[in-house]
């Protein structure tokens, strides 16, 4: 049986429920600053290669991933046509000079690689991490992390919110196309117009909204006491506190390897491959 | 000094909004004991949810406005104490149960307010499974609030207040967006409420006949003042008043009042039982049963006026969203011009879905709709705009241009009208719906009352032939109700065919000659309304209650015999001839 | 008027931030692949929410700002993973950006009602100024991430501007003119920045 989570679903019985929000926060936090501090291809191509096994060992489907699809071939076409028309990365073989000065190498396709991985890396770890948590774990996460509760509140309510939203934007276009407004035909000035014309009574229905949800909530002493008490436990045990402290650890030590010792610099281990 | 037998004492209050130019409350002076059930009623805009705020303490406390007077809770002034204190002693549930639901699960919704107030995490869980109890959610306790049916979210929503044990509960109109099952399921927690717990409960209703059962005293709130307060049997003898002044009595207190019968002041009947209390000692209806027969067979067999063509033709519609869920089950009906047609059911049964299909916004998924001949899926939904008008129940959702002059222009610019013909149109329905002389206003400055009448001018400047109107009463007080019954029986009159979707039986039996019952996407009844009202059981199966008068006459004489309104019942036992 | 009333920040002000970002999130899914620009991620040509959220920042303060960064920054991480990147990249950017336009609004004592000349001024000169802020700070972004090379962080500069800012007049102009009187009415209007 699979857990309906915020981004894909996860079998219940999967070893990713286990991990504590506060850890898998602090994995996410790392494995994006880690990927960004790392320019040497190779290395970056085993993290994506690591984090595509973690998605086997944790047994989360990675056609839940195809959502991203479109988005990341956008990117990855960014990535591709910047590096090709606005770089001048030296390397052995020229094969393209442009007219403006920049120029295509071999170096150029491998870094074009190298940030291809880097990009899919942090995508691909952070859905590990943050998709894999249903809603109200985001919500306990965030109360774990001990960040104030206003916070918690209010991406909670954006959740709550999203979803009237989509039914006041259905029920006002159709309130439109039934007294013969078009969204889909008509000159693309008409569709703006028209589109206008919804975001008004959407903007009142918000307004009204937010009058009633503040009354609602004040009713039940919101934001009365600076301290307020907790349901759910959120404390964090000492075995979850050393394995966040080890792998934000690992932030400041690539950091180190990078600039010091200059370990994950571009091209890093491919120079040695191509000598 | 604090009289312990007044929960709460309103002392000349006056309240204005540091954005109205008139004062909202005008001098209120009313004193609540200690168990007491008071309900409020009034047409809209008397000022029910104001003086429900002000004795909440979110007004002064949290709202900008010019106070005069005193609220005492407990003795305490509302002007000088905190919020923190109020809260523990009074609780206050909205309307609108989506807009007071603000976590991810039953129990969390419930231990919201206790956190907030920092109560300790084993407290909290006492509470918590305390208040699931009280209102019977136990086996919803991890569900998201949103997966909740309209009654069950109403009930998390006053045990998430119950949580904190407030000695008085407020309820502002707390079954007006529920259907009837949702009602019965809420009314039956503050009846809990009341007898087992001994709270002090003020109820703001438009359902008088649900408060007569229950409440101690009533009281009028219009245009801002108390202009009556009593108990339910003196309140509701002044029938004439209270429905000139926009209040649906009880069916049998109106019945009582018309017939004159048991005049006792302390005898007057609100509910079906002591109806039949009285009536009986004063009526032998064995004497009348010639007559009774005499009738029966003439409200039977009244003849139906003679169909006109047909206009509508639904044969064997089914329809699947896309999450798979089937709406419509196979159901084929026939609408000809000039019907007056309600459709009912309870939430879920599939009327909503009916509807936009009759209008095309959704297409069928497996059987056949043609209108005015042609099938629905070769037909664009803008085409169909002079032909079938769609008016929700919520106007705002159809109120989108700057001014009242604009949302009627709307829709014709689109078909192409010219501006000659379309102000002459707007003319016309801005006058038949009390409109006119605010052509320059902006639609959301309206009253609700007025917005909901624009919603319907917007619809009717296009001349449909048929209109398709969602719940018009809802939330309504009688006189709004009635205006807009009487404006959907002229337009019917005219020619109009009239599609009215309603949880409202009480209009229905009043108003409305056919009625279309929906169960689970199946149509278990169609017919003529008083044949559809004669089947009790498989109307009980749909979660449908026929108006108080017809279960009344029914307990009353025969349960074969279906009245529709108290002037057939009068007439049937001749009580305005007898005395 | 009442002393009572509580002023400075309440409830309210974070009610505010979740209804508003409940709505521009819906908006940005529905804008982020509306109009994509070949050869620059996160840029759309025509970005709907943002004439939601600066409308919301000139009514209701800091707090619709905070809705615009949440919308913008859950909307992109649905299409484009929850990253380091995207939070950097759309949602702060998103945050600053009207931000830079309440500033001017409120320290010009300029009316959201635009119902004076300098009302109007202010809107037609802040607008672009702040698209300009946000296109600048996204694109550096991208740059320090290796997403794009200098020379397009100038196409996405200029993109970023002209498309902000179209969709912020086009989108925030009506809704100012027909609904600010109404919102200055209500309890949630925001005088200030916080409160």
């Amino acid at each position: 049986m699979a857990l309906k989570t915020f981004l894909t679903y996860v079998p219940k019985d999967s070893k990713i429920n286990k991990i504590h929000p506060v850890v898998k926060v602090s994995l996410l936090l790392s494995i994006n600053i880690i990927a960004w501090l790392i320019e040497d291809p190779i290395i970056l191509f085993l993290l994506f290669l690591i984090i595509i096994f973690n998605y086997k060992i944790f047994r989360i489907p990675l056609y839940g991933l195809k959502k991203f699809l479109l988005s990341t071939i956008i990117i990855l076409q960014a990535i591709i046509v910047s590096y090709i028309f606005g770089s001048k990365i030296p390397g052995k073989n020229i094969y393209l000079i442009l007219p403006w000065g920049t120029y295509v190498s071999e170096m150029t396709i491998i870094y074009i690689i190298a940030m291809s991985f880097r990009f899919t890396s942090m995508l691909l770890g952070s859905t590990l991490m943050l998709g894999t948590m249903r809603d109200r774990d985001i919500i306990y996460g965030v109360t774990c992390l001990h960040l104030p509760y206003s916070l918690a509140f209010i991406i909670n309510l954006s959740f709550r919110n999203m979803g009237i939203f989509i039914e006041d934007y259905s029920r006002v276009r159709d309130a439109m196309i039934l007294r013969g407004g078009k969204f889909s035909k008509g000159s693309f000035l008409e569709k703006i117009k028209n589109y206008i014309y919804l975001a008004i009574p959407l903007a009142i229905l918000a307004i009204r909204r937010i009058i009633e949800i503040s009354y609602a909530v004040e009713a039940k002493g919101f934001g009365i006491n600076k301290k307020r008490s907790y349901y759910h436990d959120y404390s964090i045990n000492l075995k979850n506190l050393i394995l966040t402290i080890f792998i934000l650890s690992l932030i400041p030590l690539t950091f180190i390897c990078k600039i010091y010792f200059k370990i994950f610099i571009f091209p890093g281990v491919i120079s040695m491959l191509i000598k | 000094m604090f009289n312990n037998q007044y929960d709460i004492e309103i002392e000349n209050l006056w309240w204005k909004y540091a954005t109205s130019k008139d004062w909202i409350l005008k001098n209120i002076s009313i004193k609540i004991r200690k168990g007491e059930f008071l309900g409020i009623v009034g047409p809209s805009g008397a000022g029910k949810t104001t003086l429900c705020l002000c004795m909440s303490g979110l007004i002064p406390l949290r709202s900008k406005g010019l106070m005069n007077g005193k609220v005492l809770i407990k003795g305490m002034d509302t002007k000088s104490i905190s919020l923190q204190k109020i809260i523990s002693k009074v609780g206050i549930v909205f309307q609108d149960p989506d807009t007071q639901l603000v976590t991810m699960s039953v129990e969390d919704e419930i231990a919201f307010p206790l956190e907030n107030m920092g109560f300790s995490k084993k407290e909290i869980k006492e509470r918590v499974e305390e208040a699931l109890k009280i209102v019977g959610l136990e086996e919803y306790r991890e569900k998201y609030p949103y997966e909740l049916s309209g009654g069950q979210k109403q009930r998390l929503a006053i045990a998430s207040i119950l949580a904190l044990k407030p000695e008085i509960l407020i309820l502002d109109e707390p079954t007006s967006d529920l259907d009837p099952i949702g009602k019965k399921e809420v009314f039956s927690i503050l009846s809990k409420l009341r007898k087992e717990y001994n709270a002090t409960l003020i109820v703001v209703e438009h359902n008088t006949e649900e408060l007569a059962k229950y409440a101690n005293r009533i009281a009028f709130l219009y245009n801002g003042e108390i202009i009556k307060l009593d108990a339910p049997n003196r309140f509701f003898k002044d029938i004439e008043f209270l429905k000139e002044k926009g209040v649906y009595p009880p069916q049998v207190s109106e019945f009582f009042y018309y017939s004159k019968i048991g005049n006792n002041e302390n005898n007057f009947p609100v509910t079906i039982e002591e109806a039949i209390n009285i009536i009986k000692k004063e009526i032998n209806i064995k004497n009348l049963k010639n007559r009774i027969n005499q009738i029966h067979n003439k409200l039977y067999t009244k003849k139906n006026r003679e169909l006109e063509e047909e206009i509508i033709n639904v044969k064997n519609l089914v329809y699947e969203y896309p999450d798979g869920t089937i709406a419509l089950k196979g159901i084929s009906f026939k609408v000809h011009k000039g019907e007056y047609i309600a459709i009912v059911g309870p939430n879920g049964s599939g009327k909503t879905t009916l509807a936009k299909i009759l209008v095309a916004l959704l297409k069928p998924t497996n059987g056949e709709v043609k209108i005015f001949g042609e099938d629905t899926r070769n037909i664009n939904v803008s085409d169909l705009a002079t032909k079938i008008g769609y008016v929700y129940q919520n106007p705002d959702h159809q109120l989108f241009s700057p001014t009242v002059y604009e949302e009627c222009a709307y829709g014709l610019r689109n078909l192409g009208f010219n501006e000659k013909e379309i102000k002459e149109r707007i003319e016309e329905t801005l006058e038949i719906m009390g409109l006119n002389g605010l052509e320059n206003v902006e639609p959301f400055m309206l009253s609700k009352g007025q917005r909901q009448r624009l919603a319907l001018a917007a619809t009717l400047v296009l001349k449909p032939e048929v209109i398709i109107v969602d719940e018009p009463t809802t939330g309504q007080d009688m006189k709004q109700s009635e205006a807009i019954m009487e404006l959907l029986n002229k337009l019917n009159k005219d020619g109009k065919t009239i599609i009215v979707i309603t949880h409202n039986m009480r209009i229905v039996a009043e108003h409305i000659k056919r009625t279309i019952v929906l169960m689970n996407g199946k149509i278990i009844l169609d017919g003529n309304t008083r044949e559809v009202f004669s089947n009790i059981e498989l109307l009980e199966e749909a979660s449908i209650y026929p108006p108080q008068i017809t279960l009344f006459a029914k307990e009353l004489i025969n349960k074969d015999l279906t009245i529709l309104n108290t002037y057939e019942l009068l007439e049937i036992l001749k009580l305005n001839k007898i005395r | 008027m009442n002393s009572e009333y509580k002023k400075g920040i309440t409830p309210m002000h974070l009610v505010i931030s979740g209804v508003t970002a409940g709505v521009c999130i819906v908006l940005a899914l529905f804008a982020i692949i509306l109009v994509p620009v070949p050869g620059l991620p996160s840029a759309s040509g025509f970005w709907i929410p943002a004439g939601f959220y600066f409308v919301f920042t000139l009514w209701f303060g800091i707090w619709g700002a905070l809705g615009g960064h949440i919308a913008t920054f859950i909307a992109m991480g649905y299409f484009s993973g929850y990253t380091l990147h995207i939070w950097l990249d759309g949602g702060l950017g998103d945050f600053i950006a009207p931000l830079v336009t309440l500033i001017i609004f409120r320290a010009l004592k300029a009316d959201p009602e635009l119902k004076t000349k300098k009302d109007w001024i202010t809107w037609i000169v802040s607008v672009p100024i702040s698209s300009l802020v946000c296109g600048l700070w996204v694109h550096s972004v991208n740059l320090a991430f290796g997403i794009i090379t200098p020379p397009f962080w100038w196409i996405g500069v200029v993109t970023y501007f002209l498309g902000d800012s179209a969709a912020i007049f086009i989108v925030g102009t009506p809704l100012l003119k027909t609904l600010s009187k109404y919102v200055k009415a209500s309890p949630v209007y925001v005088e200030g920045i916080f409160s």
